[in-house]
């Protein structure tokens, strides 16, 4: 490959990466891809799909000791299986630094696509109080653009990926451009008729989710077998591979580097600009560079930001486009956990068909116009949920043998239970943040990352209050027994990390500016998670992908004009 | 639906003829549909008496009524191979300890089985195992006596077997649509798993 192949390069393959190439390829730039994991091929790759249970490894009893030895973080993602242990990350070839009493487990992907192929699909827009947050209380720094700035980009991003849901007219969940919604479970609708009789201002409203209730674009509707995680030919849920990297691949115009792991960017002082990717081939070892005008990082959050420490120079001692030092700092993640279980005698001649990969939501209740008197945390949760009529496994743990257990393990259990797992904000915090260790050296001889992250007072006052309020809406509900359970999560394992080169007017006090652009580089684009100002508590993979469409436009624009 | 429906579903879903979208990849449906069952591999870790009482245990923990029991599952095979692959090693010392126990004493005729196991179930009542809540799932509990291990994969063995799927579960890889309403009859069976813990 020569350098000048390329307009533009995009590093990292995953949710944002994916976009960045589709934009940039469709907007006429030659693009090159770079992932430092081996590749993904859409469908044959899949190896796991549609397995069945007697061709797993002990049938899918996990696989503790090698995962004690080389995937103990990916483990923490509750999807980790032999059907899928190729997309995740293997700890123990790719460490990190972090205090042992103080955990923060940072879930990775192994493999092109990274973790879009592994996600929850869940997809929210933040609202315009979320735009607004940290300008109002004074916690972090202020959004550089409000929600109407991204409002269009989150119609462009739904329309393509194709977002199952039901419109609600909620001020705190802004409605997008739905498919039909998936169903809810019937004790789902008796639930919900409860709640909102009962509990003003709660709402239930099905899962959103990039998981096609019909035929989109090419893809095929869900064909609810159940375990997406493993990959999935027919494209129904949006991942890189389904969605974003066939439509750069029609463009004819990129070019996918995988097994290509980024060691640094190189700053040229005269213009200003970034004038080489350096890399090497985690297959061969071998050194190589590229070049091109545009260099968007869509690594991910903490692998975006330690690209851009190794980078420091003379002119950036500080770390790549960090004059306003701040990079690193404000470090967040969502507070999660199941939070509490419930029974239900209701609806008990019902039973389901198919596998549904989605749950049901409880937007944000708390605090949502003003403060709320009782509240003793600012900011707010939601609360994810779903339900389970029991089977076998549910009704093992108990006494006896022969017919009578038999028969009782094959047929559903005698109520439904309902998982209520609340989703809290975290508030971004200067001393939550990633360094480099320049004396931990990877295989490849790259510094690894440090980071340093724990939940501080009011994401614990927030949390306790998600378990009374998982009581109170449980009882509302009609549950005959209700048990609070589950821990809070250890930073990280929201896999919603974010905030690390976060975004702003001010360049002081910001890596990017409202363009995801870095204030100090002008070719430098950062899309991925660490350009968040604020997490609001909804997920947070939707609002990148419009963030990350929405820089790809005024890049190219100001590529064209000629001030990139 | 029916058997026919389904396989007509599938057949449509595999081929890609009933949906827009690519069909699968014929390395992957080879690697699934050729792929072999775990269980037919080689284990040798227990005895011939160890085996057969095994046998003997698994069937009177699901035995055959008018659907297949553990024996016509293989669930022993299963036991073997996880005792030998999947257990820590003080997992496997408990486990092979308690079987040695139930050897001995079936030998020297104290009991039958049944009330042997009935015993060991008294005698361990108060293990964490048994407690309200507990499930069977991917995990394992290390701290569980034998009679709890047997129990786990036992049924982990069987209702995740081909024969416990297929002819005791029902099992429906591709359902192809969404119903969260249908009715329950009395004597249905559950669905069976994807993965013993599976959320989804």
């Amino acid at each position: 490959m020569s350098d000048a192949q390329f307009d533009a390069i995009v590093i990292g393959s995953g949710i944002t990466g994916g976009w960045a190439a589709k934009e940039l390829t469709e907007k006429g730039l030659r693009v090159l891809m770079l992932d430092r994991s081996p590749d993904v091929k859409h469908g044959e790759d899949y190896h796991g799909e549609h397995v069945s249970s007697w061709k797993l490894p002990f049938y899918g009893k996990e696989q503790r000791q090698l995962n004690d030895q080389e995937y103990f973080m990916s483990r923490h993602s509750g999807v980790l299986s032999a059907a899928n242990r190729h997309l995740f990350n293997n700890d123990r070839d790719n460490p990190y630094q972090y205090d042992t009493t103080k955990p923060f487990h940072w879930i990775r992907g192994g493999g092109v696509g990274g973790r879009s192929l592994l996600w929850y699909r869940q997809c929210y827009r933040f609202s315009p109080a979320d735009f607004n947050a940290n300008r109002e209380d004074g916690h972090g720094s202020a959004w550089p653009i409000s929600y109407e700035d991204i409002a269009p980009w989150y119609d462009y991003v739904e329309d393509f990926i194709g977002v199952s849901g039901q419109a609600e007219g909620l001020a705190q969940l802004p409605d997008g451009k739905f498919l039909p919604p998936m169903q809810f479970y019937g004790i789902e609708k008796t639930v919900k008729k409860r709640i909102e009789n009962k509990l003003p201002g709660v709402n239930m409203t099905i899962g959103r989710t990039a998981v096609l209730t019909e035929n989109h674009r090419g893809r095929a509707a869900c064909h609810y077998c159940g375990p997406c995680e493993r990959g999935c030919s027919s494209g129904s849920y949006f991942s890189t591979q389904s969605s974003t990297l066939p439509a750069a691949r029609a463009t004819g115009k990129l070019t996918l580097r995988a097994d290509s792991v980024v060691e640094r960017l190189e700053y040229d002082r005269d213009t200003k600009r970034i004038s080489a990717v350096h890399v090497i081939d985690s297959k061969t070892g071998e050194r190589l560079m590229f070049s091109a005008k545009l260099v968007f990082l869509c690594a991910s959050t903490i692998a975006s930001t330690q690209i851009l420490f190794n980078s420091s120079s003379d002119d950036f001692p500080n770390g790549m486009a960090n004059s306003s030092g701040v990079m690193g700092k404000y470090l967040m993640d969502h507070t999660t956990g199941i939070v509490a279980t419930a029974v239900f005698l209701d609806n008990l001649d019902n039973y389901y068909y198919g596998n549904r990969p989605n749950g049901f939501y409880i937007p944000r209740f708390r605090n949502n116009l003003d403060q709320d008197g009782d509240a003793e945390f600012i900011r707010g949760y939601g609360f994810q949920g779903n339900s389970t009529r029991p089977h076998w496994g549910d009704l093992a743990n108990q006494k006896g043998f022969g017919k009578a257990y038999k028969d009782a393990l094959s047929q559903p259990g005698n109520y439904w239970a309902i998982g209520l797992a609340g989703f809290g904000e975290c508030l971004p915090n200067a001393n939550n943040r990633v360094t480099v260790d320049k004396a931990k050296l990877d295989r490849f001889g790259i510094p690894q990352v440090r980071v340093a992250m724990e939940w501080r007072e009011n994401e614990l006052k927030a949390r306790e209050d998600m378990a009374l309020q998982a009581q109170k809406i449980f009882r509302a509900a009609g549950a005959v027994f209700t048990v609070t359970n589950g821990e809070l999560n250890n930073p990280g394992e929201g896999i919603h990390e974010m905030g690390t080169a976060r975004m702003g007017d001010n360049p002081r006090e910001s890596v990017l500016n409202k363009w995801n652009q870095s204030h100090d580089i002008a070719n430098l684009f950062v899309t991925d998670g660490s350009c968040m100002v604020s997490s609001s508590c909804v997920n947070p993979s939707l609002t990148y992908m419009a963030l990350t469409a929405r820089a790809c436009d005024y890049a190219v624009t100001q590529l064209n004009k000629g001030l990139i | 639906m029916n058997r026919r429906q389904f396989m007509q579903l599938s057949a449509l879903v595999l081929a890609g003829g009933a949906v827009s979208g690519p069909s699968l990849a014929v390395d992957q449906q080879q690697l699934f549909v050729l792929g072999r069952s775990f269980i037919e591999q080689p284990v040798d870790l227990f005895s011939s008496a160890q085996r057969k009482l095994l046998q003997a245990a698994v069937e009177t923990i699901i035995p055959r009524t008018d659907t297949p029991g553990a024996l016509d599952a293989s669930v022993d095979r299963f036991i073997e191979l996880c005792v030998a692959q999947f257990m820590t090693e003080p997992e496997r010392t408990v486990f092979i300890a308690g079987l040695d126990e139930l050897v001995n004493a079936v030998d020297q005729q104290q009991s039958d089985l049944i009330t042997l196991l009935t015993e060991l179930e008294e005698q361990h009542s108060d293990a964490a195992w048994y407690q309200l809540g507990n499930r069977v799932g991917n995990g394992f509990d290390s701290s569980a006596p034998f009679i709890c291990q047997l129990k786990e994969l036992t049924v982990v063995g069987f209702f995740m077997s081909e024969v416990g799927a297929t002819q005791v579960l029902r099992h429906n890889p591709m359902p192809g649509q969404f119903d969260g309403e249908t009715v329950l009859a009395s004597d249905q069976p559950s669905w069976a798993r994807n993965t013993p813990g599976d959320l989804s």
